[in-house]
């Protein structure tokens, strides 16, 4: 403890050591000639003063206060200090030891702050990925925050969780594959394949937070709803480190200790399941499969006979026409548009194709009307094939114009019919334009072709 | 004559100051007034551990301060001890708390003593009497937070032999 001047008093003072050191052989003199000592006058007063010197927290600190707790290695130091008087007269002012002190200045009362590891992973964006099937390195993204005091890194485990667990009201029912985890290096919230290369955390500083993707392949095969749940477990590392930090066991260290912080975490919607003070986190994600839902129907009419003509007495004879009707429908269900590509049909053996599609109608005394040759087409000579479209928005210069007739012969229309083969091919026969890419079904709509085959 | 030459030197210094603490000489001072070291001045920082045995029974037992993580309350207990053979009177217990820490609310003790703190190190008061500036510069109560000194003034005396204890828990940052 320093004694201090108190207030604004003459600045002439003497070393205290110096003055004591006077005073004792001062005193050691008068005593050899009085047995009382003459009251020591001084040039000027003294206030002495209230001696309570409240003082020393001496703190040595080796880092910052940070948000969430004291840095580890900080110094938490205290000292009492203690003034008395005996018989009325002040005694010197005693400082505090842990073990007990008597007289002096005392020791400081010290510990050390221990690394408390706290840490909490989270799902960004609150909402399932959507998949096609097949696809590849499909992006989940993550947050890993540092709870604790003291900067650590993470190593990472992505998952599949099994069927019984539910994320969005939807369960899961298929596993993704070829697991992957990178740190999004440049912070920018999106995963850059060239940039984002880390599969680790070296050091997150205590309140510092970074984003995680999770990458998984989709398998084939997998239709429209079905999902994958997955989880992603961060373990805390030493910083700088790959090696999972352990708690110190036993007692208190003279250095700084390791503590588990971390809270159990129960399973919720995007929130895994955690044991308490294991130093890891978990997060749920999940990639759903988002995909067209197609049927396909072929039907046939039969539309006249050459004898009965297209009245209700008409039959399947040689030479009657059938006219038939391949629909592909996308289910209103369904979240994603189909891209058609190419249909053949084999026409049955005893059939032959009707290159001018007619309508087969009239009257009995007509028979001439249900034969290919003469019939009247629906559209024009040639034209053997009509394609519908249904529930859609196509339009001039916006998809194409529905129905639409085709030509029979090899073209670039999308149809054609040629030694017993109907091909379609739709992705020409449904152009693109406006919302429509070539050969696009959306989600409601159905493609309808017609054409009439004779029975031979 | 060497003494008188000492005794020469002596009053030609103008002693214009004595530093505080050593301005013991009064009127009648006896000798036997000092008797530097009659109290014992003990201060150990502890946390508390709970234990649950076999049976399920927890018991509280305080260790020395350990694990001591951010968010661990720390109790602080100063224990002043007359080990003299003459009653101390006028004892007054100072504490700069802690950086690093938060006083803990009415977790400040001290049998028979006067409790006072204060925000600045100079003026020690009762809770109510203190004030500090907010933004505007304007007065308003000082809160557990704004406290930097603790002080136990200790009513009466500690008689030879007898012991006492003040203490405060403060809670980690």
């Amino acid at each position: 403890m320093k004694p201090t001047l108190s207030s604004n008093e003459s600045p002439h003072y003497l070393p205290a050591v110096l003055t004591r050191f006077i005073l004792t052989q001062f005193s050691r003199f008068i005593f050899k000639r009085r047995n009382t000592m003459k009251t020591l006058k001084t040039s000027s007063r003294i206030r002495a003063g209230a001696v309570a010197l409240a003082l020393l927290g001496s703190i040595t600190w080796a880092g910052t206060v940070s948000a969430l707790g004291s840095a580890s290695g900080t110094s938490i130091s205290n000292l009492a200090t203690l003034t008395y008087a005996v018989g009325g007269v002040t005694q010197p002012v005693i400082g505090s030891s842990a073990t007990g002190n008597i007289a002096g200045s005392g020791t400081t009362t010290s510990f050390t702050v221990d690394n408390k590891v706290n840490l909490s992973v989270t799902e960004t964006g609150s909402t399932v990925s959507s998949v096609t099937p097949g696809s590849l390195d499909r992006v989940t993204t993550f947050t890993v925050t540092n709870l604790g005091n003291t900067a650590q890194g993470y190593t990472f485990v992505a998952a599949n969780q099994g069927v019984t667990s539910v994320i969005a009201t939807v369960a899961d029912s298929i596993d993704v594959s070829n697991f992957r985890v990178f740190v999004d290096s440049n912070a920018n919230g999106i995963y850059d394949a060239g940039t984002d290369l880390a599969t680790a955390v070296s050091t997150l500083t205590a309140d510092a937070t970074v984003t995680v993707f999770v990458l998984a392949d989709i398998p084939t095969g997998t239709t429209n709803g079905q999902q994958a749940n997955v989880t992603l477990t961060a373990t805390t590392t030493t910083a700088g480190s790959a090696v999972a930090v352990t708690e110190t066991a036993g007692a208190d260290t003279a250095g700084v200790d390791i503590v588990f912080a971390d809270a159990a975490t129960t399973e919720l919607e995007f929130v895994g399941t955690s044991a308490a003070r294991d130093a890891q986190g978990t997060a749920r994600d999940a990639y759903r499969i988002a995909s067209s839902v197609i049927s396909v129907s072929k039907t046939s009419l039969l539309i006249c006979d050459p004898f009965n003509g297209s009245g209700a007495t008409r039959k399947s004879i040689p030479g009657a026409i059938v006219r038939w009707t391949i629909t592909i429908s996308n289910a209103g269900s369904a979240t994603s548009s189909a891209s058609l590509a190419q249909v053949t049909d084999t026409l049955a053996a005893a059939t032959t194709f009707d290159t001018n599609l007619v309508t087969g109608s009239g009257a009995p005394a007509t028979v001439t009307s249900c034969t290919s040759a003469s019939g009247s087409p629906e559209s024009a000579t040639g034209a053997g094939f009509k394609i519908d479209v249904t529930g859609d928005t196509r339009a001039a210069g916006a998809g194409g114009v529905f129905p639409s007739f085709r030509t029979t012969t090899a073209d670039a229309d999308g149809a054609t019919a040629a030694a017993g083969v109907v091909t379609i091919d739709y992705s020409t026969a449904l152009p693109a334009g406006g919302a429509y890419t070539a050969g696009e079904l959306k989600p409601g709509e159905s493609v309808v072709v017609y054409f009439n085959v004779t029975v031979n | 004559m060497k003494t008188l030459t000492l005794l020469n030197l002596i009053l030609s210094l103008s002693i214009a100051a004595v530093p505080a603490a050593y301005a013991q000489q009064t009127g009648a001072q006896q000798s036997s007034a000092r008797q530097p070291g009659s109290i014992e001045l003990k201060h150990v920082a502890e946390i508390e551990v709970k234990t649950t045995d076999a049976k399920g029974k927890v018991t509280i037992k305080r260790t020395p301060a350990d694990k001591a993580i951010p968010g661990t309350e720390v109790i602080y207990t100063t224990t002043f001890k007359n080990v003299g053979n003459k009653p101390a009177g006028n004892i007054v217990i100072n504490n700069l708390l802690p950086l690093h820490t938060t006083l803990v609310a009415g977790s400040v003790f001290g049998t028979n003593t006067d409790i006072t703190y204060s925000v600045d190190g100079k003026i020690f008061a009762t809770p109510n009497k203190l004030t500090v500036k907010d933004q505007a510069g304007k007065d308003i109560p000082a809160t557990v937070k704004d406290y930097t000194h603790i002080r136990w003034s200790f009513k009466g005396n500690l008689a030879a032999g007898k012991s006492s204890q003040v203490g405060f828990r403060a809670k980690i940052n």
